[in-house]
């Protein structure tokens, strides 16, 4: 803490930096903030780890920040690259332990007045069905036979066993599965983590929320989202659980041998990472698909449960509460993409650490729905306050490798939360804002309290404001189920 | 038990760095850190004893993967886990014999959630009492 840079930050624009080329980096590093928040980002470790980053090997263009970047372990939080696939790595860290953690959100024909005053038992009866917390389990038990389905298939395994159709696949990134995983290279621990925490939701900042559309900024946009003021929606936000976390462990370990046997000189040995066209290379990015389509298959089973709940709860038929998937969105993943470089098409390996795919209208890989409109971008705040959907922008192709931010970004450690939360009552803070919320251990409360987070307003602002990711409505949260 | 290690400021996560007289104490220091940062040791009787073991090529790596170790015996099997005898500790492989039981919500009160253990920075340095290590967990 309290570094000063021997680096030097040049201002570009209001809402973009930039640290040039020096010493052992091979691109630049580009931070997309505000000057407000450049100052926390001068104060923690972040720019000293996107500086680091830019060193990789096979790195194109640059090193990005998001304005929701903050310290990680090895890579910062809030950070992109593309890297070439013939001279590139791909690096586990680079990723992430919450392999595809991402976020869905749903819209429904449900007002406010049809919850108003029920939201406390909305929130129980969903706390009851969804495991949640620490090592959370329980919600299914997959047979090894089961799992290799689930990883190879992701959502479409879901579907296919009754969780949800064929709309809520068109309406998921990659349409709920990623093509290439093999389960026959994953490690038995990671089975045994993995059997059987399918549809739970886990700890940390990972939560299901009841919200309302409390604002439209773009209406056309939000009508095509099937998003109207005043609607409520539920916002999911988890990832592949255990199972990502032994995958990423797995292959750091792997690639850590990988790393000396290379040659490869890294600052961080968190930075492990291996050739993309090497044997272990292509291992973990088929490992890492697996985890993936794991993470899209417990998003589905969730929301699957969770619209279940609430139907039987408010004695709605489902038909007439219109629960209908809007998009579900992965925020820790490499993937390869075709982007312009050096003027010329080319496919790159886009790594995307707590970032999300922000694609523009027309993209190929978008769904027909949403061909005209551009991709869904979902923006979870802290629990208090708001969060936000976007949609994707054609600046975002030129500026970021088609990406934008995934969140408000930590400015408080966990630790100094408890210390700044000692004596007040969060929970009791957060029903005097009109948010009922209910977490496994009070603790993860103070954790995860607004205060200790920038506030997503800000962030979101400068998305938009470089033009990475548009603006089209911001949701009030009314309760909020935390792990 | 006098607490062998501190907290480091992070933004993210849970850093703590540990110190040790020698190698062999700084491996169980950092082995009764993680303990203490998950539950509160005092509660837990050692009726069963776990063999656990762990290769790396550096001393670094031999420490992060006998804790990632003794991690995974707590996290995915359940145990809570009190005490540590080393058997076994030359530069790339450790053997330990760990002493424990198994998880109770009614007995157990449990502190901190972590997610993994990490090999960011890891650096084993001479310090004013033998060695230190500073390590980084994911939460």
């Amino acid at each position: 803490m309290g570094k000063t840079t021997e680096y030097n930050i040049e201002r570009v624009s209001d809402y973009k930096y930039i640290i040039q080329k020096s010493g052992q980096m091979r691109v630049p590093a580009t931070i997309f903030t505000s000057p407000e928040y450049l100052e926390l980002i001068k104060k923690d470790a972040s720019y000293l780890q996107l500086v680091n980053v830019a060193t990789l090997p096979g790195i194109i263009s640059g090193s990005f920040a998001m304005p929701d970047m903050h310290q990680g372990y090895g890579f910062p939080i809030g950070w992109v690259a593309a890297m070439d696939l013939d001279s590139g790595v791909i690096s586990p860290g680079g990723v992430g332990y919450d392999i595809n953690c991402g976020c869905r959100l749903v819209r429904t024909n449900l007002r406010y007045d049809d919850i108003k005053g029920r939201v406390q038992g909305i929130v129980h009866a969903l706390y009851n069905k969804i495991p949640a917390g620490v090592g959370s389990k329980g919600a299914l038990k997959l047979g090894v036979k089961d799992m290799k389905k689930v990883l190879e298939n992701g959502a479409k395994w879901a579907v296919k066993n009754g969780y949800g159709d064929a709309y809520d696949l068109e309406h998921t990134e990659d349409y709920g599965c990623i093509s290439g995983a093999d389960p026959d290279i994953i490690s038995d621990r990671a089975y045994e983590r993995g059997k059987n925490q399918l549809g739970t939701l886990g700890s940390g900042n990972h939560f299901i929320e009841i919200g309302l559309v409390e604002e439209v900024y773009d209406e056309a946009s939000a009508a095509a989202l099937g998003l109207h003021k005043g609607d409520v929606t539920l916002f999911i936000h988890t990832g592949s659980r255990g199972f990502g976390y032994q995958v990423c462990d797995d292959y750091l370990e792997k690639m850590g041998r990988y790393t000396r046997k290379a040659g490869l000189i890294l600052p961080d040995r968190q930075l492990a990472c291996a050739h993309f066209s090497s044997p272990e290379g292509r291992e973990y990015f088929s490992a890492m698909k697996a985890a993936a389509n794991y993470a899209f298959a417990n998003r589905q089973v969730i929301m699957f449960n969770v619209v279940e709940v609430l139907s039987r709860l408010l004695k709605i038929s489902q038909d007439k509460m219109g629960a209908r998937l809007i998009y579900d969105v992965c925020h820790n993943i490499a993937k390869v993409e075709e982007h312009i470089v050096d003027g010329k098409q080319k496919k790159v390996c886009v790594h995307r650490k707590g970032a999300t795919r922000s694609f523009p209208a027309n993209h190929p890989d978008l769904p027909a729905a949403y061909k005209s409109v551009g991709q869904p971008v979902l923006i979870p705040g802290d629990m208090g306050r708001c969060s936000y959907v976007l949609v994707g922008a054609q600046k975002a192709m030129t500026e970021s490798f088609g990406s934008t931010c995934h969140g408000a970004g930590r400015v408080m450690s966990r630790h100094q939360a408890i210390k700044s939360s000692k004596g007040r009552a969060v929970k009791r803070e957060l029903e005097d804002k009109g948010i009922y919320v209910i977490s496994k251990k009070n603790k993860t409360l103070n954790e995860e309290m607004p205060d200790a987070y920038k506030d997503v307003t800000k962030v979101v602002d400068v998305v938009d404001n470089i033009g990475i990711s548009k603006k089209v409505a911001k949701l009030r949260p009314l309760g909020v189920i935390k792990g | 038990m006098s607490k062998k290690y501190r907290f480091i400021d992070h933004t993210a996560d849970i850093a703590i760095e540990v110190n040790g007289g020698d190698i062999t104490s700084l491996f169980l220091n950092c082995g009764n850190a993680l303990f203490d940062l998950l539950y509160d040791v005092d509660d837990v009787s050692a009726t069963e004893t776990h063999t656990v073991n762990a290769t790396g090529e550096t001393p670094e790596e031999l420490l992060i993967n006998f804790l990632r170790e003794l991690f995974f015996s707590i996290e995915v099997y359940g145990n809570v886990l009190n005490d540590i005898t080393i058997t076994k500790l030359t530069e790339s492989a450790i053997s330990a014999e760990v002493t424990g039981e198994k998880y109770d919500s009614d007995r157990h009160r449990l502190r901190n959630d972590i997610k993994a253990v990490t090999y960011h920075n890891v650096n084993i340095a001479k310090s004013e009492c033998g060695l230190k290590v500073a390590i980084v967990f994911d939460t």
